[in-house]
């Protein structure tokens, strides 16, 4: 029977043909060794798929690509102050004119220089591949020289100035403009994963990638060591996990160093393995945003303010902090006023007593709520609530299914509500992009959701998030900011006038003022809790993190690790003692003294005097010279005496790990083990 | 004409229909899923940094415009037509910049060296074990064959991989809960990687293998009975023909069905066991598929459609033809119809 051992055969081969596949798969570069693990540091929770791009200037780009392009300052949200990088020094020479110089020693990997044409084509190329932020609306760009350019202010808002000179990042002209001649717009898809020819400013490069797993590793002769010293490991891995589950259990077992995402059980964590996180005791995590219950401000009865003070009286606050978050977070008054702890200095306590009471922010209270309504005309028949004008309160709350802390946190309200109240509520689990879908175009009725803008940003912004009313966009239309759609001009008004004059301090506060006082008479959102930074760290291999009682860096996660660079430079190996970095505080420049400087910079046609002020890394001096003819720098600097001289090596070490299938491979081995398989068939057949 | 160049055109003309409404059903789809990839990626961005709006609003315009999902739908429609019939499946939105085809290619590999040898494995042994139970029917061996059988074909094999790895990677730690190798290894002929690989591959190799071992074994068993009440099997017994030539009889007369339906599996392989893959989190097609469908990213469902559903249209077409080879009653049939 020919035909029958032709088929076994066939059978046979076919299936050690489709185990042969993946061979052709495999990186055919020198294989690559464990890493050491008291060099490297394994994190987890920014990097979700595969990794496709290394390009900042792509849609999606990969983790770590904000610390392969270093961005001109660093900016420390717990601080408050800006931490110049690349940039050297930062100069008002007028009010909406600042001129900013770069270091002379920055370097791209390949050893050209870091200049003002490197910043100037990153900024062209994000005006042209609409990635510029909308920055481009708010200020412009002048070369001066090699190593300076001039920000001017197109608009007078200091706010957005600031978030737009925070993103600002070189990218390397000499390499790139080629690949962008030729691109045009498509320069967004292209990916910059050639890991030979990668051209960067930070200190990492890229060792290697895969599905599993992003690998940078230390450039040990990197620019900046002179200046910053080398951060402390030698690799870093983003580790890329399917769910978070099993990422928790290497946590556990030490085998991850930082842990952002979310922790199922942080006490029990920190008893038995001994994890760090920045509050040693709940709430543990520090804030990221302000999460609340977002309520439809267009449709009745949700649009009349008395309603949604009364519900802010109906909400479980502690229930949902134990029950729902496990007490990961908590509840400030300053949340009341939109802001974190950090920015208290704004914050009105006469207002929040005046409207909150003692405890300076709403408490459950639902004979309160009750009081609250009947007071301004609802009541109740058979047990439901009913508008001042006769109709029955009924709302649709909505949260995505799986999110399992929300979840429980809107049910718990949404119980509150349905018993406490009387009013008719129908809850409802979509799937997310249809929940985010409702909320942006503003086809929801109650939901939860952060408010967008993380709070280590100034309040401003989140302020504008929540209450500009000139981004409100009607029912049906995608809104990107105010999706509860509040609509007051007061506010407008307010917030730019306060983001001319961020200067004058006490000014500044008082406005403040008022928008904590719009806020809370008004409530367009109710804050419920801080959404959490997850922040978890393990001391099995790295110590010196920083935390609530050493915060010498704050708790930014590695979503940007451009932003959390510092952190590598000041932890240390376990066994040795942590340092933090002297530069951290000797460069930083504080927020307050930076805007302090612009009104002094102000050109006087009537006096000949030109006050000037130069705010120049280190030292933090403030140097206001009021010289006639000639204007004297006094800049307090230390003294760079190395040199580098040493031409960086262009060539770089790196594996190349190929993820596309070698097809030629795989066919090959096929053959041979079809053959192979035919043999056996025959050899069974003949027995 | 000749009957078999007749019969071959009349399969490719109903193959080429089917292709071109599974194209249709392909873009029509995803685009019926409410809410918007697009509008995703952009709370991301949103989400990560102070940022201004009239840069979401540019950024969202941008997106809709390099994937062209500003257009109207029809056009949209020719776009996608013209390009799949160059081949060009697109660019991910959810994974971007990559293409779709290099997504694909590059996970297709994983599921096929899982479902391929696990298939295959479980047709061999199902129909093996069927056709023995058959003979030994009503004996202690069939009864207990059988109800294996049946409990195992009636647990849906996702569920069976749970079960699996409840039992041997959360209960017992013998097996790794996730992956298709160590997290940290690089896809390498090396000793390393091929042992942890086959370590990661076990639970979700014996999840489909058992299931299949039960659906086919009991359609094996029924057709077998058949056989052996067969008048030319009763003859064969009764001149005293051993055993083991009784089964390889019965078993050559019951392949011609189950090897139809082992290759519209096979076709299906393609897709992977999407549920599988998704339960063991392992690195295949189905998952890509599973990420596209969550993340609604319609390059990526599309084009996962478009190489699973071929994949099954030509394992259809393969196994008509193979017929026609196999069966020389089917191969009769046509010739002489």
């Amino acid at each position: 029977m020919k035909a029958q051992q032709i088929l076994s055969a066939i059978v046979v081969a076919v299936v050690l043909a489709s185990l042969a596949i993946p061979l052709g798969s495999f990186n055919t570069a020198s294989a690559q060794g464990a890493l050491p693990r008291e060099e490297t540091l394994y994190t987890f929770g920014a990097q979700w798929g595969p990794p496709t791009s290394f390009n900042p200037f792509s849609w999606e780009s990969a983790a770590g690509t904000t610390m392969l392009y270093l961005p001109l300052f660093l900016y420390n949200g717990y601080d408050l102050s800006i931490v110049p990088l690349i940039a050297k020094s930062l100069e008002w020479i007028a009010p909406d004119k600042l001129r900013v110089t770069l270091r002379s020693e920055a370097r791209w990997s390949d050893g050209e220089p870091i200049t003002t044409d490197d910043v100037m084509f990153a900024w062209k190329l994000g005006i042209e591949l609409g990635m510029s932020g909308g920055c481009d609306i708010y200020m412009d760009l002048k070369p001066v020289d090699s190593h300076t350019f001039i920000v001017e202010l197109k608009k007078p808002n200091y706010y957005i100035f600031l978030t737009c000179l925070l993103s600002m990042r070189p990218a390397p002209k000499h390499a790139w403009e080629s690949i962008y001649r030729e691109k045009g717009e498509d320069f967004v898809s292209w990916p910059n994963m050639d890991l030979k020819k990668m051209v960067v400013s930070g200190p990492y490069k890229v060792r290697s990638v895969s599905d599993q797993a992003i690998v940078f590793e230390r450039i040990d002769d990197w620019w900046g060591k002179s200046i910053f010293g080398l951060p402390k490991p030698k690799y870093i891995v983003v580790l890329i996990f399917k769910d978070v589950s099993s990422a928790e259990a290497a946590f556990r077992a030490g085998e991850i160093d930082l842990f952002n995402e979310a922790l199922l059980d942080v006490e029990a964590l920190k008893k038995e393995y001994g994890i760090g996180t920045w509050f040693e005791e709940p709430p543990y995590m520090p804030w990221w945003c302000i999460w609340s219950l977002y309520l439809n401000n267009k449709k009745p009865p949700l649009s009349d303010p008395a309603f949604r003070r009364a519900i802010a009286y109906a909400i479980p606050y502690d229930e949902i902090i134990a029950k729902a978050l496990r007490h990961t977070s908590y509840r400030t008054p300053y949340m009341y006023a939109l802001m974190a702890p950090m920015w208290k200095m704004y914050f009105h306590e006469e207002i929040a007593k005046k409207v909150w009471g003692p405890k300076m922010m709403p408490v459950y209270d639902p004979e309160k709520a009750k009081a609250m309504l009947r007071e301004a005309g609802y009541y109740w028949k058979d047990g439901k609530l009913y508008t001042p004008d006769g109709k029955p309160v009924k709302l649709v709350a909505e949260i995505p299914a799986g999110w399992e802390d929300s979840i429980i946190s809107l049910k718990l309200i949404v119980n509150s509500l349905r018993k406490n109240l009387g009013i008719e509520v129908d809850f409802r689990m979509p799937d997310e992009s249809v929940w985010w879908e409702h909320l942006i175009k503003g086809e929801f009725d109650i939901t939860e959701s952060d408010t967008l803008v993380p709070v280590f940003y100034p309040p401003w912004l989140t302020y504008r998030a929540v209450m500009d009313p000139r981004l409100v966009k009607p029912i049906g239309q995608e809104a990107e900011y105010n999706l509860e759609r509040y609509e007051n001009p007061e506010v407008a008004k307010i917030l730019d006038e306060m983001a001319k004059e961020v200067y004058d301090v006490e000014k500044l506060r008082e406005y403040y003022g008022k928008l904590q006082e719009i806020f809370a008479r008004d409530l367009p959102i109710i804050p419920i809790d801080y959404g959490q930074a997850w922040y978890a760290y393990s001391t099995k291999y790295w110590v010196g993190w920083p935390n609530e009682k050493n915060p010498w860096w704050y708790p930014v996660v590695t979503w940007d690790m451009g932003a959390m660079l510092p952190v590598f430079f000041g932890i240390a190996k376990k066994g040795e003692t942590p340092k933090v970095p002297a530069w951290i505080k000797e460069l930083a420049i504080p927020l307050k003294e930076f805007w302090a400087s612009i009104p002094a910079a102000k050109p006087s046609p009537t006096t000949p005097t030109t006050p000037k002020v130069t705010v120049t890394a280190p030292g933090k001096t403030v140097t206001v010279l009021t010289t006639v003819e000639k204007t004297v720098e006094k800049t307090v600097e230390r003294t760079v005496s190395t040199v580098v001289t040493k031409t960086v090596e262009k060539t770089m070490p790196t594996t190349v790990v190929r993820t596309e299938t070698n097809w030629g491979v795989a066919a090959g081995i096929g053959i041979v083990l079809l053959i192979v398989g035919i043999v056996i068939g025959y050899a069974i057949k003949r027995r | 004409m000749h009957p078999i160049t007749k019969f071959l055109l009349r399969k490719i003309l109903f193959y080429t229909a089917t292709f071109i409404i599974m194209l249709v059903i392909t873009f029509v789809l995803p685009r019926a899923i409410p809410g918007n990839a697009v509008l995703m990626q952009l709370r991301q961005f949103m989400r990560t940094a102070a940022t201004n709006p009239e840069a979401i609003e540019e950024r969202y315009r941008a997106l809709l415009s390099y994937f062209g999902l500003d257009k109207p739908l029809w056009e949209q429609f020719v776009d996608y037509l013209w390009r799949v019939a160059h081949g060009d499946l697109g660019v991910s939105i959810t994974f971007f910049p990559k293409r779709v085809s290099d997504l694909i290619f590059s996970s297709l590999p994983w599921s096929l060296a899982l479902l391929v040898p696990a298939y295959t494995a479980s047709w061999f042994v199902g129909n093996v074990l069927g056709t023995y139970a058959a003979h030994r029917r009503n004996t202690a061996i069939d009864n207990a064959l059988f109800s294996t059988f049946v409990v195992l074909s009636q647990v849906p094999y996702f569920i069976f991989g749970f079960f699996l790895l409840a039992t041997f990677a959360v209960q017992m730690r013998i097996f790794p809960t996730y992956g298709g190798w160590d997290v940290g290894l690089v896809p390498s002929l090396t000793w390393d990687f091929i042992r942890s690989y086959l370590h990661h591959y076990a639970l979700p190799f014996l999840s489909i293998f058992l299931t299949g071992i039960g659906v086919w074994g009991t359609g094996a068993r029924t057709m077998a009975i058949y056989e052996f009440g067969s008048d030319y099997m009763e003859y064969a017994d009764s001149m005293g023909v051993p055993e083991s030539r009784l089964l390889r009889y019965a078993f050559k007369n019951i392949l011609v069905p189950q090897i139809t339906g082992f290759s519209m599996q096979l076709g299906f392989a393609v897709g992977g066991a999407l549920l599988t893959e998704i339960v063991f989190s392992y690195p295949g097609v189905g998952w890509l598929l599973y990420r596209g469908t969550i993340t609604q990213d319609y390059m990526l469902i599309q084009g996962s459609f478009i190489v699973v559903a071929s994949s099954v249209l030509l394992a259809n077409f393969i196994t008509d033809i193979l017929y026609a080879v196999i069966d020389p009653r089917i191969r009769k049939g046509y010739v002489s119809a």
